[in-house]
């Protein structure tokens, strides 16, 4: 009962999450949006394995888990940084 | 919804599918989970029209396939030959491809292709790993580049 209640009020929280990415400003508003969404997918997934008893929820979870770290850091590193102008302030 | 926004759900599909083994008691929350990410992928990453011509697709695996061979079967000649025959170093090939990432993609198909490797680009200029100094390298970067103009027309460099 517990884990049906916790499955749940994660569905709601992935939703939630989203809609957050569907009507994200930027891109990275959306990218926050989808890797919150992943990250609350990933805890939905690992309640589900143990609720329904299907160990093969745990893998798709791990996968996810691989696939978000690689996303951000991926959107991270090739994002460009704003120019500097003036150089840096000292003091 | 559109073609290739179903092409990316049954994709994500697929992958459900291969994670669970096949688990038929879980297709309908894979199904639910691939529309989901089909839908997300779409809105952030939404497809460019026209920006890949899937008819050459088939030619394109093709060549990659039979290049891939003949890859590994000179790969395998040089580890079985009793002389060592390896020449290893690094070549430069001006690129006819347009930017950083399709130029990426050149250089991972070529990593995938046994005896080179892409290490890098600056924009202008792969460097590639070669095995053997066959002198051939070049040329075949240059006709790997062809098949991926071919496949994306928009991915050649304006002249």
């Amino acid at each position: 009962m517990m884990l049906a209640v916790a499955a749940t009020c994660l569905l709601v929280l992935v939703l939630v999450a989203l809609v957050a990415t569907f009507y994200g400003r930027s891109n990275a508003d959306k990218l926050l949006g989808a890797l919150l969404a992943s990250g609350l997918g990933m805890a939905l997934l690992a309640i589900s394995a143990l609720w329904l008893g299907q160990s093969a929820l745990l893998d798709v979870a791990l996968v996810m888990a691989a696939l978000a770290v690689t996303v951000g850091s991926t959107y991270a590193k090739n994002r460009r940084r704003p120019e500097v102008h003036g150089g840096r302030k000292n003091g | 919804m559109k073609l290739a926004r179903w092409f990316s759900v049954s994709l994500f599909f697929a992958a459900w599918l291969v994670l669970t083994s096949g688990n038929t008691s879980l297709w309908l929350l894979g199904l639910a989970a691939a529309f989901l990410a089909g839908m997300v992928s779409a809105n952030a990453l939404p497809a460019e029209r026209g920006n890949i011509v899937w008819s050459r697709l088939p030619v394109f695996l093709a060549f990659f396939l039979i290049k891939s061979l003949k890859g590994g079967l000179r790969v395998a000649f040089l580890a079985l030959s009793p002389q060592v025959k390896l020449q290893p170093s690094v070549v430069a090939v001006p690129s006819r491809l347009k930017n950083e990432s399709v130029q990426k993609l050149g250089l991972s198909l070529m990593t995938l292709m046994p005896g080179t490797i892409g290490v890098s680009t600056d924009g202008r200029v792969l460097q590639v790993h070669q095995l053997e100094d066959h002198g051939d390298t070049a040329s075949e970067v240059a006709a790997l580049e062809q098949q991926i103009i071919a496949l994306m027309p928009n991915a050649e460099r304006d002249a």
